[in-house]
Order: structure tokens, then C-alpha cells, then sequence
């Protein structure tokens, strides 16, 4: 059974993005079996990445595996959503070792728990108490300023608009003064010597 | 008497850290790299001495950087260095062979103790590294020191040197034993391929990482009189001594300068492969220089 | 080399010292200026360093400390443990997690003990001004002694701050150290502010007194 006809089963729509490059939504509850089926029968077997999408308008979390083949010919991304109140899914780890990790990160970054997964601890950030810091209500701009002010204006600095003003207007100046003694020199020259204009060499 | 030990002592402490300067001069051009001044050591050492802060952790840490000085000023003092003058005869004729292989071994276990006080994890491994590294290479070295005395019929330092001004040098005598004890040399002066206690990308400084301030200071102290000690020992026992001051640095230096050239070219040994090497060919050859000694004289 | 010019007037630059060193005034007090003075060179022309690579800056750190460019020529030697450094180079932008890791490694550091950052992200933050896990001012938390700016400064420049550190050594200018000793609160609020309080310990004389140990 080929892929295409197998997901029409499912009634599930596969989309192809270009020629190594597939994609398949599903709902929550299909997914790992949907995934499972990726690896027995299709030979799907490794997964690559696990990326999460924070869609704030819809109260929804897009999360996107990235499936490879064996021959690393194919990848196929199986999109699923899950609620962004509630925020679970299944962890894969038992599946693909790798999974810990990524899912470990994804906890960390986006607050989505995995039951069941072992070191559901921190990853890259210690002792984070705020909101995870890649979800879209996480005012960044706002927590930098008030963590982490910027460093106070130099006491003897001048202001860059005034002083380029001031310098665009002393090179014009400069240039019309060289300008204006070009031509007084020229003129000098041409009273001095009225008919000696060098031609060029032949 | 005490007056010589002092001077002595001084001597050691300026050679053995000039010996260090060239050796970082020397390495940094092989190296390809411009060099440091010559005083460099003498500098880390002023400046190790006067460090406002140096971290203990009880009596024990002061004692051991204490016991491994004890026992290289011990060497100092027990092994001949100058071969016809009467400089500290009285107190060399005390002690022989035997002894200073005893005391040889009094300095990494002075260090054990203070480290293990310490409790730095990369301490401990460096301690038990080297002491592992330790029963490889005293075995060439012993069996070498064994040959000597059989062939001098005397545990006698002074009376070796005398000999070798009758019969000619050990080194030409009895070359086997000479390569044997040399391998083993490059290492208890912590050269590659046998720098395995303090293997930096290992186990940070290995015994010394606790070390700070003035305990680091005195560690390299005690280190360049030790390193003169021992080059004084070899040049004793193989060279046939030194008569003279100049004498005494140019047989030392030559010592010195080959066993850096061996630890320049060579990489670092695993600490199994190290022991395994150690108790295989330099053991071997010190065996056949014993056999040498013992049937043909 | 050091030498003594009569008319200098010191300020005791030296930590602990309650000798007022006054040239005009008693030949003790001459010969342990001299002495500081000389404590000082030898200070400056030996400078163990333990590099610690933070961030993109690290790689400009080998060929500072190899054939190129040789910084041993000058003193400057990289030592593995902080016990034995008197100089912390930290290049690059600093997170969170490495800033607890810097000031528990700049504690274990043995006085007197300096700071050397490289790079603009530990002024003002660099490229990751807006970052929610990077900080902006290195010198909020831990006294710099010399900012190398540049990004990445080229070991040319990392040879300039080492040379422009061992003068202020070899002129007893007041180093970060004493600073942060000084302003211990203030550099200890700033660090609980991001770090949230979890700083162990909270000084290094806590550390070693837990353990029954002391400075000597």
C-alpha cells in the first residue's frame, strides 16, 4: 500500500510540497498511531525535529515532527494542534530516544507538558519562574528592560543629528571655499600666461 | 656546616629555577613561538609567594606541601655534589643509595595526604595517576641503582664516583643500565610521554589543583631543587660527579636538555599504556644490564 | 625595570596593609615601599590566566596563547584551575546560567585576582540586547578591570588589554577586586536581581568555613 492511498483511508490529505517534501495534518488523538504507522510501514524511521508553532489568535499550539526515511530521500512533517490552555501531548521518547530532549526543550520554551516523560526538568534556563519565554504572551522587550536596562548615555556625548548637521554644512562650506579659490586661481593663471594651453601629447 | 646547607640549597633553588627558564625558552622555540625571559619561574614564584589569599582546608594541606619539601631538600643535602672537595662530605657520608630511594618516594606521598584533605575530585585522580605511574617507573630505575651497586661492590655514593675514576665512566661501563635508568628519569620529572598526574586536559592540574598562593609556590620551589637533586644524582652515578661548579652545570645541563628534547617530541600516554611500557622495555633493558653486571662484571 | 623616583607619592594601592608608605618620612617605611613596588612588577610580569570561553570570543583565545601571537613572552600563561589564576577572561556575551557559573569561579579566584572581558556584549549587551536570558552589564555583577571592546577583538587587542592590565598592576591602581570587596552589597543585589537569589555561596568565605577550612 502506497502512502497516498493509505492516508486516504484515514481520511487524512497529503499534501506535496515539493519532491522529497510532504505534509499531513491529523488530530490529536490519531496522532501516534498515525506516527507508529510512519515507521512500521512506510519506513519513516527517524525523527529529525519537533517544532512548535504558538498560534495566540486561535488559543491553539501547532506542533509540527519532521519524519525521515531510512534512504534520507523523503521527509514527511505530520502537523498536529493541541489547546494552549491545556497544553499536552504524548511524549515520544519510548519511540525515538531523541525525543527527551526536544520535548524537554519544548516544556521548557513553550510550557507544553509531556506525562510520562522522565526528566521533565530544566534545560537551557535555570530556575525560570516567568512565563516560557517563547510563548507569545511573554512580553520580552518588557522583562529585558525592567531585568536588564540599558547602559546610561555617556555624560559628554553630543547629539549625532546636530553634529552631522554641522558637519554636512562645514564640508559644503569647505567645498565652496575650494571651489571658489579654484576658479579665482584659474582666472590668475589665464591673466598670467593668456595662451599657453597644454594640448595633449601625440 | 649549616652555612653550606643554606648555600647549597640557594644554588639549587637559582639553578633549578634558570634550568625551568630554559626549558620554557627552549620548548617556546620549538614550539615556533617567540620565548619568555629566562627569570620567568622566578617571577611566578615571587609572585605566587605573595599572594594576598591562599585557600586551606586544615593543618594536614600545610603539611604536605611541607613533607614533599622535606624531602627534596633531604635529597639535596645526601647527595654528593661536588666529588673532591669536602662540601658537606661529613653529611653524605651518612646516608647512601638506599636511603635517598626511600626519600625519593617520601614526596608524592606527602602530597597524597594534603590532597586528599583538599578533596578535589581531579586532586584525588592526579594523586592515584601518578602514584600507579609511580610502580612503573621506580622498577628500570631500581634495577638500574641495584647494578651500580653490584658493580661498585657499595651502597656508597662517593665510593661510586671514586670508582669511575679508576675504571671510567658508568656510562660507557654500563650503558643498559644508563638507558634504563634515564627512561625512568623522563618521567619523575613529569615529562611526556609519562606526564600523566598533571595531564592538563585531563584532570586540570592534577595533585596541584587545589594548590594556590603560597602552597603553589612552595610546590614549584620544592620541584626545581628536587629536579636539581635528581639531575646531580644521575650525573653522581653515571657521569662519574662534577669537581667544579662549571662541570657540575654543563654535566647537568646536558642531562637536562635531552631528557626535554624526549618530552618535547612524544605525546602523552594513557596511564595503563604507560606502566605497561615502563615494565616491558626500559625494565628489560635495565634487566640485561643487571645480567651484564652480575656474569661478566 | 622598577625603579624608585624620589619625588612619587604612593597610595597604599595594597590590600590589608595599614602601613602608610611616606617617602619622606622614615626609612621603613622607604624600604617597604620599595618592596610593594617591587611585589607589584614581579605581579605584573607574571599573570597565570584561566580563559573562560562564554561565548564566540573563545576562539580568539589559541592563537593569543600559541605561536602567533605568544602571549607567554609577556608573562601571560594559561593555567586549568581558578585556584591558580590571577586573571579571568571571559569573552563573549554572558546567560544566566553562566554568569552563576563566572562569579562562583571568580570566588574561587585568590586575591589579588582581575577581570578581563572581551567583546561589546558584556558592555551593553551586543547583539543580544534583547535576549530574556542575557545580561547587558557585565560590571553590574563582578568589578571588569580591563573591557577589551571589539567584536570579536582581534588578539592584537587582547594582547593591548593584557599590556594596559599589567600597567595598572605595576602603578597600584585600585583594582576590581578591592572594589568588590568595598561594594560587596551592591554587586550582591544586582547578582540576586537576575539570578533570583539563587547564588551559593553567598560569599566564598561562607564556602570554605562550611568546611571547617579557613584562609590563609
Amino acid at each position: 500500500m502506497d502512502l497516498a492511498s493509505k492516508l486516504e483511508k484515514l481520511s487524512l490529505e497529503l499534501v506535496q510540497k515539493n519532491d522529497y517534501l510532504y505534509k499531513v495534518s491529523v488530530k490529536i488523538d490519531q496522532l501516534e498511531s498515525l506516527l507508529l504507522s510512519f515507521i512500521n510501514e512506510f519506513n519513516y524511521i527517524t525523527l529529525d525535529s519537533i517544532n512548535c508553532r504558538d498560534d495566540l489568535e486561535d488559543g491553539l499550539f501547532t506542533i509540527t515532527y519532521c519524519l525521515q526515511t531510512e534512504a534520507r530521500d523523503h521527509i514527511v512533517m505530520v502537523q498536529t494542534s493541541i489547546e494552549r490552555e491545556t497544553a499536552s501531548l504524548p511524549t515520544m521518547h519510548t519511540i525515538w530516544p531523541q525525543a527527551e530532549i526536544m520535548e524537554r526543550e519544548m516544556h521548557e520554551m513553550f510550557g507544553v507538558d509531556f506525562p510520562g516523560h522522565p526528566t521533565l526538568i530544566d534545560f537551557a534556563l535555570e530556575y525560570w519562574d516567568n512565563i516560557p519565554p517563547l510563548r507569545r504572551d511573554f512580553d520580552t522587550l518588557e522583562y529585558v528592560n525592567s531585568m536588564n536596562p540599558f547602559r546610561g548615555q555617556r555624560t559628554d556625548a553630543l547629539d549625532t543629528k546636530e553634529e552631522m548637521k554641522k558637519k554636512r554644512e562645514a564640508k559644503k562650506a569647505a567645498k565652496l571655499k575650494a571651489e571658489q579659490e579654484a576658479a579665482a586661481k584659474a582666472a590668475q593663471e589665464e591673466q598670467n600666461n593668456p595662451k599657453q594651453e597644454v594640448s595633449g601629447d601625440e | 656546616m649549616v652555612f653550606q646547607i643554606i648555600l647549597l640549597i640557594m644554588l639549587a633553588y637559582v639553578v633549578g629555577f634558570i634550568y625551568f627558564g630554559l626549558y620554557r625558552n627552549i620548548t617556546a622555540r620549538i614550539q615556533g613561538r617567540y620565548r619568555p625571559t629566562v627569570y620567568q619561574s622566578f617571577y611566578d614564584s615571587i609572585k605566587l609567594f605573595s599572594k594576598k589569599q591562599s585557600v586551606s582546608y586544615g593543618w594536614m594541606f600545610y603539611l604536605g606541601p611541607i613533607i614533599m619539601a622535606t624531602g627534596a631538600v633531604l635529597t639535596l643535602i645526601l647527595v654528593p655534589v661536588f666529588s673532591d672537595s669536602d662540601f658537606l662530605r661529613s653529611v653524605t657520608s651518612q646516608g647512601n643509595l638506599f636511603v635517598l630511594l626511600y626519600l625519593m618516594v617520601l614526596g608524592p606521598l606527602g602530597n597524597a595526604l594534603a590532597v586528599g584533605t583538599g578533596g578535589n575530585p581531579f586532586g584525588v585522580m592526579g594523586v592515584v595517576r601518578g602514584l600507579t605511574r609511580l610502580i612503573g617507573l621506580e622498577l628500570p630505575f631500581y634495577i638500574a641503582v641495584v647494578g651500580l651497586i653490584i658493580a661498585a661492590n657499595s651502597s656508597d655514593i662517593v665510593h661510586i664516583i671514586d670508582m669511575q675514576k679508576i675504571g671510567g665512566l658508568n656510562i660507557i661501563n654500563h650503558p643498559l643500565l644508563f638507558i634504563g635508568a634515564m627512561i625512568s628519569m623522563v618521567g619523575f620529572f613529569g615529562e611526556s610521554p609519562f606526564d600523566i598526574p598533571g595531564a592538563p586536559q585531563e584532570v586540570y592540574s592534577g595533585p596541584r589543583t587545589e594548590f594556590s598562593g603560597k602552597f603553589l609556590a612552595l610546590l614549584m620551589s620544592q620541584g626545581s631543587l628536587f629536579a636539581f637533586a635528581k639531575l646531580v644524582l644521575i650525573v653522581d652515578l653515571f657521569l662519574g660527579g662534577a669537581d667544579s661548579l662549571e662541570m657540575l652545570v654543563l654535566k647537568t645541563f646536558a642531562i637536562f636538555v635531552s631528557i626535554i628534547f624526549i618530552g618535547i617530541v612524544y605525546g602523552r600516554y594513557k596511564v595503563e599504556q604507560a606502566v605497561d611500557f615502563l615494565m616491558k622495555l626500559p625494565t628489560l633493558i635495565a634487566v640485561l644490564g643487571l645480567a651484564r653486571v652480575v656474569w661478566f662484571g | 625595570m622598577f625603579g624608585l623616583d624620589k619625588g612619587d607619592k604612593m597610595e597604599s594601592g595594597f590590600y590589608g596593609s595599614s602601613l602608610k608608605c611616606k617617602f619622606e618620612e622614615s626609612g621603613l617605611a622607604n624600604t617597604h615601599a620599595i618592596m610593594e613596588k617591587a611585589v607589584r612588577w614581579f605581579e605584573s610580569r607574571s599573570i597565570f590566566v584561566v580563559a573562560y570561553g562564554t561565548g564566540c570570543g573563545a576562539i580568539e583565545m589559541p592563537p593569543t596563547f600559541t605561536s602567533r601571537y605568544d602571549a607567554e613572552r609577556m608573562g601571560v600563561v594559561g593555567v586549568a584551575t581558578p585556584r591558580q589564576a590571577d586573571l579571568i577572561i571571559l569573552s563573549g556575551y554572558l546567560a544566566y546560567k553562566t554568569l552563576r557559573r563566572v562569579i562562583r569561579t571568580y570566588e574561587q579566584m585568590q586575591k589579588p585576582r582581575y577581570i578581563m572581558s572581551l567583546g561589546s556584549c558584556p558592555i551593553n549587551g551586543g547583539m543580544y540586547w534583547d535576549s530574556y536570558n542575557t545580561i547587558k552589564k557585565l560590571d553590574d555583577y563582578i568589578p571588569v578591570d580591563v573591557a577589551v571592546t571589539g567584536c570579536m577583538p582581534r588578539p592584537e587587542a587582547v594582547i593591548d588589554g593584557f599590556v594596559l592590565l599589567q600597567e595598572r598592576i605595576r602603578n597600584g591602581e585600585k583594582a576590581g577586586w578591592e572594589k568588590y570587596d568595598e561594594n560587596l552589597k551592591f554587586y550582591k543585589d544586582n547578582q540576586k536581581r537576575v539570578l533570583g537569589g539563587h547564588v551559593d555561596p553567598a560569599y566564598e568565605t561562607d564556602w570554605y568555613n562550611l568546611n571547617g577550612g579557613g584562609i590563609a
